[in-house]
């Protein structure tokens, strides 16, 4: 077997999904080519990773201390606001409010994160109608996935850019205007938010657009992979 | 005298021996041939895996547990197919991989079968198979009929058109366009700068997205089904059958609003910039949420 045939049978190499029979030239074959060994090591170092994903996440024990400081702050803002007797019954019903606040903020966020991070890439099925939940919902938590979009479409650009020759150059003109009208989109959207930071559908529409900048970056390079 | 035990053990042995040899035959090359035609033996609801990336794949659904090859091939490439009964993998080896020649492939395989093609420029044609389907190229075209219980299709700058209902069906591309006519459960599309057109029957639950691509939407709405249309820059255009019980809820921050189903007049949006709009129509039901930064949108009612 060549190895433009033995790269095809990789991934069921690695997952020991290969008959003996078929196993052993491809085994053969690994142990004297470099560029299959390192896939090989890749797609092991895959496998290895995802065995190690915990099936659920709690939020961390510091994400308590930033929502103690949030009720302590509106503790200390509505006593100052509010006379004695109306305001210990309203601190309770906004103290209450304000855990519950940042718990579903918390929660969001870390769903968020989590369904950015797992859901696509691994080929999640989910229902169209749940997209929307996806996105951040504060900027503050947009800050930290932006951060996040930001070094995942970097690292697949450069990957991208090194699989680039595998592509048609017409293709690759397509592809560049695709993600250079996505930029521009972004850029849009980042300056209207700017000039308007409180508004939560700016936050989904640049958040759309960076989810959409990494889709297409994972999707080329993954199409690239093996043409 | 040789026991009875181990007179079936042998016969074990002899048939996995000769298995093994037949499923390492398979994964032999059939030659420097310019004609294939093969015949594999596939379960009803196996999986088969389909690399070619230059020509084409036309795949046809069929009530067998056999997976049928015909083609052609360029000089000196090669065909290659393995696995067994649960499995099988085929695929194309080009001689000059610089510069690989057109190899065209139909197939006839198990309707239930999950299938998964990829493609560089090869068009992949996929009809009645009511399985899963995972459909990958990067310039080609996808053109799926029929009613697959799951499709996924994608590309980078080729078109997707699909005809049919499947269950569930995902599309992206990112300069080619998507089409869509007939009806689906749970529907997700999205572009960079291709047009998005669906039409046909009923929908539960839609999302549609593009950057700059145009959204054209004239399908019937479920009456508990939510469609979200999402666009930086397209235009979007959302037919509404009459009587359909809707709440429509729409809000552009820089682009305009053309209502033609009520006489509800959009409202300034945030700033005095873009426009808002939000009404319920025969009572409300599906909910209807469109969204752009400076598309415009049209709401018309469908012919």
């Amino acid at each position: 077997m060549t190895h433009e045939v033995i790269k095809h049978l990789l991934d069921d190499y690695v997952t020991g999904d290969l008959t003996d029979e078929a196993r052993a030239p491809v085994a053969d074959h690994i142990a004297v080519c470099e560029l299959c060994r390192s896939e090989v090591a890749s797609l092991q170092a895959i496998v290895a990773q995802a065995k190690e994903l915990p099936r659920s996440v709690e939020p961390p024990p510091e994400a308590w201390s930033g929502i103690r400081a949030a009720i302590a702050r509106d503790e200390t803002a509505i006593r100052a606001d509010k006379p004695a007797v109306i305001g210990n019954r309203r601190t309770a019903y906004l103290v209450a409010a304000s855990v519950v606040l940042a718990a579903v903020l918390s929660s969001t966020g870390t769903a968020w994160y989590l369904n950015a991070r797992n859901g696509e890439a691994n080929g999640e099925v989910t229902s169209a109608a749940t997209a929307r939940s996806e996105t951040p919902a504060t900027l503050a938590a947009f800050a930290v996935e932006e951060n996040n979009y930001l070094r995942t479409a970097s690292r697949l650009q450069d990957l991208l850019d090194q699989q680039e020759g595998a592509l048609a150059p017409e293709t690759v003109a397509q592809l560049r205007a695709s993600l250079h009208a996505i930029d521009d989109a972004i850029i849009e959207a980042r300056n209207a938010l700017a000039r308007d930071p409180a508004n939560k559908l700016l936050v989904e529409m640049l958040s759309s657009s960076y989810r959409q900048k990494v889709d297409l970056l994972r999707r080329s390079t993954e199409l690239t992979r093996g043409t | 005298m040789v026991p009875r035990s181990m007179m079936s053990l042998r016969a074990l042995s002899i048939r996995v021996t000769v298995a093994a040899l037949a499923l390492v035959c398979c994964a032999l090359p059939i030659g420097a041939q310019s004609k294939v035609e093969r015949k594999i033996p596939l379960g009803m609801e196996g999986a088969l895996r389909v690399v070619n990336m230059v020509g084409s794949v036309i795949v046809h659904g069929w009530n067998k547990d056999t997976v049928l090859v015909r083609g052609s091939l360029g000089p000196g490439d090669k065909f290659f197919a393995g696995g067994g009964y649960t499995g099988v993998k085929m695929f194309v080896e080009s001689e000059n991989d610089r510069d690989p020649r057109p190899a065209k492939l139909e197939l006839w395989v198990p309707a239930r079968v999950k299938l998964w093609i990829k493609t560089a420029t090869a068009n992949i044609d996929v009809n009645d198979v009511t399985g899963g389907l995972d459909l990958y190229v990067v310039s080609g075209t996808i053109t799926v009929s029929g009613s697959p219980h799951d499709l996924n299709a994608e590309a980078i700058d080729g078109d997707i058109h699909v005809a049919g209902s499947p269950s569930w069906l995902r599309a992206k591309t990112a300069t080619g366009a998507i089409t869509f006519q007939g009806a689906s459960a749970d529907l997700g599309l999205s572009t960079v700068s291709g047009t998005i057109k669906v039409d046909g029957g009923v929908f539960e639950r839609a999302k549609l997205e593009t950057v700059t691509g145009n959204i054209i939407f004239g399908g019937k709405l479920d009456r508990s089904g939510a469609f979200d249309f999402d666009t930086h820059s397209g235009n979007v255009d959302i037919a509404i059958p009459e009587a359909t019980s809707v709440g429509i809820s729409v809000v552009t921050i820089a682009g305009t609003i053309t209502n033609n189903l009520s006489r509800k007049a959009p409202i300034p949006g945030r700033f005095g910039r873009g426009a808002e709009l939000a009404m319920d129509l025969s009572g409300g039901g599906a909910k209807v949420s469109v969204r752009t930064f400076k598309g415009p949108v049209t709401l018309r009612r469908a012919q």
